[in-house]
């Protein structure tokens, strides 16, 4: 086809004058008319194609809105996971603060742990005196026996039995603490694991730094006991009668730590032993048996 | 009741022993030793005859559970009256404990009365 040359467009007198030509014979006019037909016909085809493209586009668009309302509720979901996921990062973050409120406390989770430590000590110490006191009345009360007072010194060994037997709250209550202890060890393993997949660490958002922080004006004063760095009675007897010209606060701050006993995580493991044991919470009173049905079980 | 026999007390809370043994004492027995676990009383117990034995469950590394059912599976050992003491109280633990031979089982907190009655039925 290299030789076929494409003829140009018509200018519009050309045109004319070719139409005139046509129409100034029969068979001019002939044609003329045959051609007009044949291009309406296919001018209703051009259109009845294109009505039929639109149609069909209007079929696929209606097919593809119900996918894309699929796809759209997928998308909010995702958003208000992504959402949900920040807030917990939020939260997670605001548990381990690193902020300067805090530079120098431990992990609140931590310090949990270990003000329920103390309180297993604690009990333990008191329980042991209240023993050490038991059985010296027990021993003393074996001498007023010895004179003869025997109804009284049996009602002394009563009572006396009855401390003895008071101080079992130490077990009960150490064993449920050491629940407790357990169950935050455990909460605290699983946000460090979250901290440390997440990287959130040291994250404190404003708004929650504001909504945590105690605004009292003396709220810096109130920690509560403290688990070390605290001072003895006659520290503080020395410190309210000394005059305030002659009170060395260096030396009494630095003797304050020097008394502090050894932090509540060096202390020894005894709460864990008992962290098996169940103490009988609300969800087991259920299925937990009293002495007299344990004793039917005896016969 | 013979409260001459010897007697060993298995807790791995100090106090609870203390508190047993000061209540065997009033009830007369004289002759009382103390374990921490189960490994340790199961010690004892083979060096030295003992005619009753109050434990605690929960124990470490070895509980009374397991101290109860090595007593029961020993020849030697296997008649000594095994009393449990323990805050465990649903029914499994018990029954668990009685499949395994416990002779008597006590709740804490307990009271010295239900101690003497549980020692007096076992003895």
């Amino acid at each position: 086809m290299a030789g076929l040359k494409v003829p140009k467009d018509l200018t519009g007198e050309q045109y004319i004058a070719i139409e005139d030509s046509l129409l100034s014979s029969e068979q001019g006019r002939a044609f003329l008319r045959m051609r007009d037909k044949r291009g309406a016909v296919l001018a209703v085809d051009e259109y009845l194609n294109g009505l039929r493209s639109i149609k069909e586009w209007i079929e696929r668009s209606n097919q593809r809105s119900a996918e894309d309302v699929h796809l759209e509720v997928l998308r909010k979901e995702l958003i208000e996971m992504a959402a949900s996921i920040r807030k917990a990062k939020v939260e997670i973050s605001a548990m381990k603060p690193a902020g300067e409120d805090n530079a120098n406390s431990a992990r609140r989770i931590n310090l949990a742990t270990e003000e329920l430590d103390a309180i297993v000590h604690s009990t333990e110490r008191a329980t042991t005196d209240i023993l050490n006191g038991a059985e010296r009345i027990m021993e003393i009360n074996s001498r007023i026996r010895d004179t003869g007072l025997l109804l009284e010194a049996e009602q002394i060994d009563q009572e006396a039995t009855n401390i003895l037997m008071a101080c079992g709250f130490q077990d009960i209550t150490g064993q449920r603490i050491s629940k407790v202890v357990s169950t935050l060890r455990y909460l605290e393993e699983r946000v460090d694991a979250m901290i440390r997949i997440w990287g959130v660490d040291g994250v404190m958002p404003e708004e929650l730094a504001t909504m945590r922080r105690d605004t009292r004006p003396d709220a810096h004063l109130m920690s509560g006991p403290p688990l070390r760095g605290g001072v003895d009675q006659s520290t503080v007897d020395e410190l309210l009668n000394a005059s305030p010209d002659t009170i060395d606060w260096g030396a009494a701050v630095a003797a304050s730590a020097a008394n502090a006993p050894e932090p509540a995580a060096a202390m020894p493991a005894k709460p864990e032993r008992k962290a098996m044991e169940p103490a009988a919470p609300d969800a087991e009173v259920a299925s937990a048996l009293d002495q007299s049905s344990i004793d039917s079980l005896f016969p | 009741m013979d409260t001459s026999v010897p007697v060993l007390v298995v807790d791995d809370y100090s106090t609870m022993r203390r508190i047993i043994k000061n209540l065997l004492n009033q009830i007369g027995f004289t002759n009382i030793e103390e374990a921490d676990n189960g490994a340790a009383a199961y010690d004892k117990m083979r060096g030295r005859k003992f005619g009753l034995v109050i434990s605690d469950w929960n124990m470490e590394p070895m509980t009374g559970l397991e101290l109860l059912k090595l007593v029961r599976a020993d020849s030697a050992l296997k008649a000594t009256p095994f009393i449990m003491v323990t805050a465990e109280s649903k029914t499994e633990n018990v029954v668990a404990a009685k499949a395994a031979g416990v002779s008597n089982y006590i709740v804490k907190p307990f009271n010295a009365e239900t101690l003497k009655t549980k020692i007096a039925s076992v003895l």
